[in-house]
């Protein structure tokens, strides 16, 4: 019997994601994709616009659109996915497979506080009664830390700041202790310091709960400081994957390399 | 580096609102730019620092202070005489796509300028123009009879650099014009503006909350926080050695492309409670919520922006903290 | 903004509509106003040439029918473009300018809204007669202000874009900025509107020519026709069918079309 721990959470075997274009002539924004991610692990995946990061977010969550053909294999511990029934996968999202947007302005609903938001997500998925649902809210909003969480609770997303609507997004995401976390560009809306403690706040969560952490940026600063392996997607593949200090220190492909190039670039200039 | 002052802010205050409504987003901001300059604005959402360009250039009105272009207070020319020194006065945006007119072709986006500013030119004239600076920013000629959406975002910014050089403005505001691509181009990007600074000997008034992008472009740097400056000075100096506690933050915060250095690095200091807030706004630091150094002093008395090793900051602890 | 789905059925038949509207009344042998005494109330006939049969005074249905949608179309699209210019020009003006300018040309919109819309016409018939110059007066007086409300809403969320900014700073005048920059970025949204506010102006005025203060006889336009059609309708329905089910046709076809570019213009703005 295999021993659970060495598997990995979540396997992608060929993963693509087509689109028919309007001449009827299909074009890959995923094309052949295959990445683990084992329990626990922070996996970033690097790309500029464009090279299909996003898409393969959703075509783990089962978000696509309609459009969209999806063809490989996407294994969550031991379950394909791809062709799950929309039952099955409404089942796991936001239960054992949580998504963080990039824009929480956007992603929270402006006419419901914060607190019925989150309550809403324990009640559809863990049967609570409202109540119960608010201690847990509370406790919550206390861990990723938003101050004064009694008084937060009944705000509207308007009177929030930016940084934290994105921890209360964070906190919805964590509700039910997912397994694993997917986050598109979490950080890229946000200032320089909100960021750090966000990022923080990630790698914390990570070591309290085991979340798994698949985690999707261009910014390469944002995963030389989380991540543990990098993914380079780059027109819809991925064209290298390596352990982080590796990446960094001999990036292979020259993709990567420019990437790097460019970053570095700037780093060092002064006038 | 420096020449005859070009531009110059004194006490800016932008307030909006009504009555009992009223936000100030600037409060008595100062700031000089001369010929061939490059001066940094970095802060964080809610600084100010996008009221400020819009401040300089006349788009929002002031509740106090005064904008000078060559010594001239914009504010007592009229209507007509402000609109011809714009020719100096330009301004590249954070969204290059949006600030470009989407039913125009780039042709006659790029020309605009020439049309108010300098009226006698003939269309062939105008277009030959059009032509050497579209070229000049890395766009080929052929882009001239296309629309924006069909361009990308570096491209887009390319086309609206080339807008607002046209004319040949003295000083160039940047709006964040970086933040919103991709890394691989905004290196090409920062790099076009600093090759055009050198040729033109233009000054530069950059906005940024990337920190990177600064350091590369700029050799001065403002650091602003809710409306008031923080800190100012070389930004070598101010990057090696920053003396207010928010640059303070603001640096350690910053990430780079280096594993080694940016791992395993300690949270950012919690902010101070050693003290009982006064209930004036206008009597404690604008920092006081997030200092980790603050002391009964700051909730007391504002700081005053003073000199300080070399630049100017706005500290009480400035001292104590640096030797520290 | 390409149109790339239009309602092939409903162009082709509007199409057709208005080259008939054009060719009948040159191919027919015969006019529409000269009554003929032998060939009073006669049924469709296709050896006379009579294709529709004629009316009560001898008349010829179908070219009649041709005139009246000449008319009634012509009505429409005189009102429409006046309204337009109108519309347009108040919208974006208020809307630019915003302020206190802004409020006084809005709540001159909201006075005329309140206006009565029938008396108004019929105060006008009895000041200067029934004519058909007035019936378009009438309408397009009553038309721009929806046209001004929404030009003016788009203008609102229009000033505060990047290259409206681009265009201050680069040093044009509020005149040219609102005739170089904002109007072409209203045309979209203007001719959208045109192709919907065509087919309320023709019910408007078929409405008035029923009630007898459009256009006057022998002049004929689709309501007059469904007036007198009408009237006859026991003794001869098709008086009234053919006008009432081609009025329906058109207003029906341009509604379509107008739907169809607004879709269009939708997904092109994203």
């Amino acid at each position: 019997m295999e021993n659970p721990a060495a598997s990995p959470l979540l396997a992608l075997s060929n993963v693509s994601v087509q689109f028919p274009d309007e001449g009827g002539v299909a074009s890959f924004a995923v094309h052949n994709a295959n990445l683990d991610l084992k329990g626990g692990e922070i996996l970033g995946v690097a790309g500029e616009s464009g090279s299909g990061k996003t898409q393969l977010l959703m075509a783990i969550m089962g978000l696509t659109p309609r459009s969209a053909r999806l063809s490989g294999n996407l294994v969550f511990k031991g379950e394909e996915l791809l062709h799950a029934r929309r039952q099955r996968l409404r089942e796991l999202r936001g239960n054992r497979i949580a998504l963080v947007f990039q824009d929480p302005m956007t992603a929270l609903n402006p006419y419901l506080t914060i607190g019925r938001q989150m309550t809403e997500v324990l009640e559809y998925h863990g049967g609570h009664s409202r109540a119960a649902a608010r201690v847990r809210v509370l406790a919550m909003l206390e861990s990723v830390g938003i101050d004064n969480p009694s008084l937060r609770i009944g705000q509207y997303p308007h009177q929030l700041s930016g940084g934290m609507r994105q921890r209360v997004m964070l906190g919805m995401a964590l509700l039910c202790e997912p397994d694993l976390l997917l986050a598109d560009e979490p950080t890229t809306a946000l200032d320089v310091t909100v960021q750090a403690q966000v990022l923080d706040l990630l790698l914390e969560l990570r070591a309290r709960l085991g979340t798994a952490i698949l985690l999707v940026t261009h910014d390469l600063g944002v995963l030389a400081r989380v991540a543990d392996r990098i993914a380079v997607m780059q027109a819809g593949n991925i064209v290298e994957q390596a352990e982080v200090t590796a990446l960094f220190a001999a990036p292979q492909h020259p993709y990567t390399r420019m990437l790097l190039d460019s970053a570095r670039r700037l780093d060092a200039g002064s006038a | 580096m420096s020449g005859p002052l070009l531009l110059e802010g004194r006490d800016i205050a932008v307030s909006y609102g009504k009555k009992t409504a009223i936000f100030t987003a600037l409060h008595s901001v100062s700031f000089t730019l001369a010929k061939g300059e490059s001066l940094a604005v970095v802060g964080e959402s809610g600084s100010g620092k996008s009221t400020l360009a819009r401040a300089v250039l006349r788009l929002v009105p002031l509740a106090a202070g005064q904008v000078l272009l060559y010594g001239e207070d914009l504010a007592t020319l009229s209507a007509r005489e402000l609109r011809q020194r714009r020719r100096d006065l330009q301004l590249i945006f954070q969204d290059p796509l949006a600030s470009l007119d989407p039913r125009m072709q780039v042709g006659d986006i790029v020309a605009q300028p020439l049309r108010v500013f300098a009226p006698q030119l003939d269309a062939k004239a105008r277009r030959d123009r059009v032509v050497s600076q579209l070229e000049s920013v890395g766009m080929p000629a052929s882009a001239l009879a296309r629309y924006p959406h069909e361009f990308s975002g570096g491209q887009a910014q390319r086309i609206g650099i080339a807008r607002a050089l046209i004319a040949g403005p003295a000083v160039l505001l940047c709006d964040e014009p970086v933040s919103a691509l991709d890394v691989s181009i905004r290196a090409q990007i920062l790099e076009l503006l600093e090759s055009q600074r050198r040729q033109r000997d233009l000054a530069l008034l950059f906005i940024a909350h990337d920190l990177a992008a600064v350091r590369f472009l700029c050799s001065r740097t403002l650091v602003l926080f809710r409306g008031e400056i923080m800190e100012e000075g070389g930004t070598a100096a101010l990057f090696d050695a920053p003396a207010h506690p928010y640059t303070i933050a603001l640096l350690s915060a910053a990430l780079v492309a280096d594993p080694r250095r940016v791992r395993g690095r300690p949270k950012l200091p919690a902010a101070s409670t050693d003290f009982v807030a006064s209930a004036q706004a206008d009597a404690c630091c604008a920092y006081l919520g997030r200092c980790p150094h603050a002391v009964q002093r700051c909730a007391q008395e504002k700081p005053v922006l003073r000199e300080f090793a070399g630049g100017r900051v706005a500290c009480h602890r400035a001292e104590e903290i640096a030797s520290a | 903004m390409t149109p790339t789905r239009l309602p092939r059925p409903s162009l082709v038949v509007l199409i057709s509509i208005l080259v008939a509207a054009l060719a009948v009344p040159w191919i027919s042998p015969y006019d529409y106003y000269t009554p003929s005494w032998d060939e009073l109330d006669l049924a469709p006939h296709l050896a006379s040439g009579h294709l529709l049969g004629t009316d009560g005074l001898g008349r010829d249905l179908l070219v009649r029918l041709m005139w009246g949608c000449r008319i009634s179309l012509l009505v429409a699209l005189l009102a429409s473009l006046t309204s337009l210019v109108i519309g347009v020009l108040w919208g974006v003006t208020a809307g630019y300018l915003g302020g206190r300018t802004d409020d006084l040309m809005m709540r001159a919109v909201d006075v005329l809204y309140s206006l009565p819309f029938i008396p108004f016409v019929i105060v006008l018939t009895v000041l200067f007669g029934r004519n058909i110059l007035l019936l378009f007066i009438a309408i397009g007086a009553v038309s721009w202000l929806d046209i001004a409300r929404i030009v003016r809403g788009q203008t609102l969320s229009l000033r505060h874009r990047e290259f409206i900014e681009a265009a201050r700073v680069g040093g044009m005048t509020s005149f040219s900025i609102i005739t170089r920059h904002l109007i072409p970025n209203l045309i979209g949204i203007v001719l959208v509107y045109l192709t919907l506010t065509i087919p309320t102006v023709i019910l408007i005025e078929a409405l008035l020519s029923f009630l007898g203060l459009g256009a006057q006889a022998p002049l004929t336009s689709l309501g007059v026709m469904i007036a007198d059609g009408a009237a006859q309708m026991q003794s001869r329905p098709l008086l009234l069918i053919c006008p009432a089910v081609l009025l329906a046709v058109l207003v029906y076809c341009c509604n379509r079309i107008g739907d169809a570019l607004r879709d269009a213009s939708d997904r092109a703005s994203g």
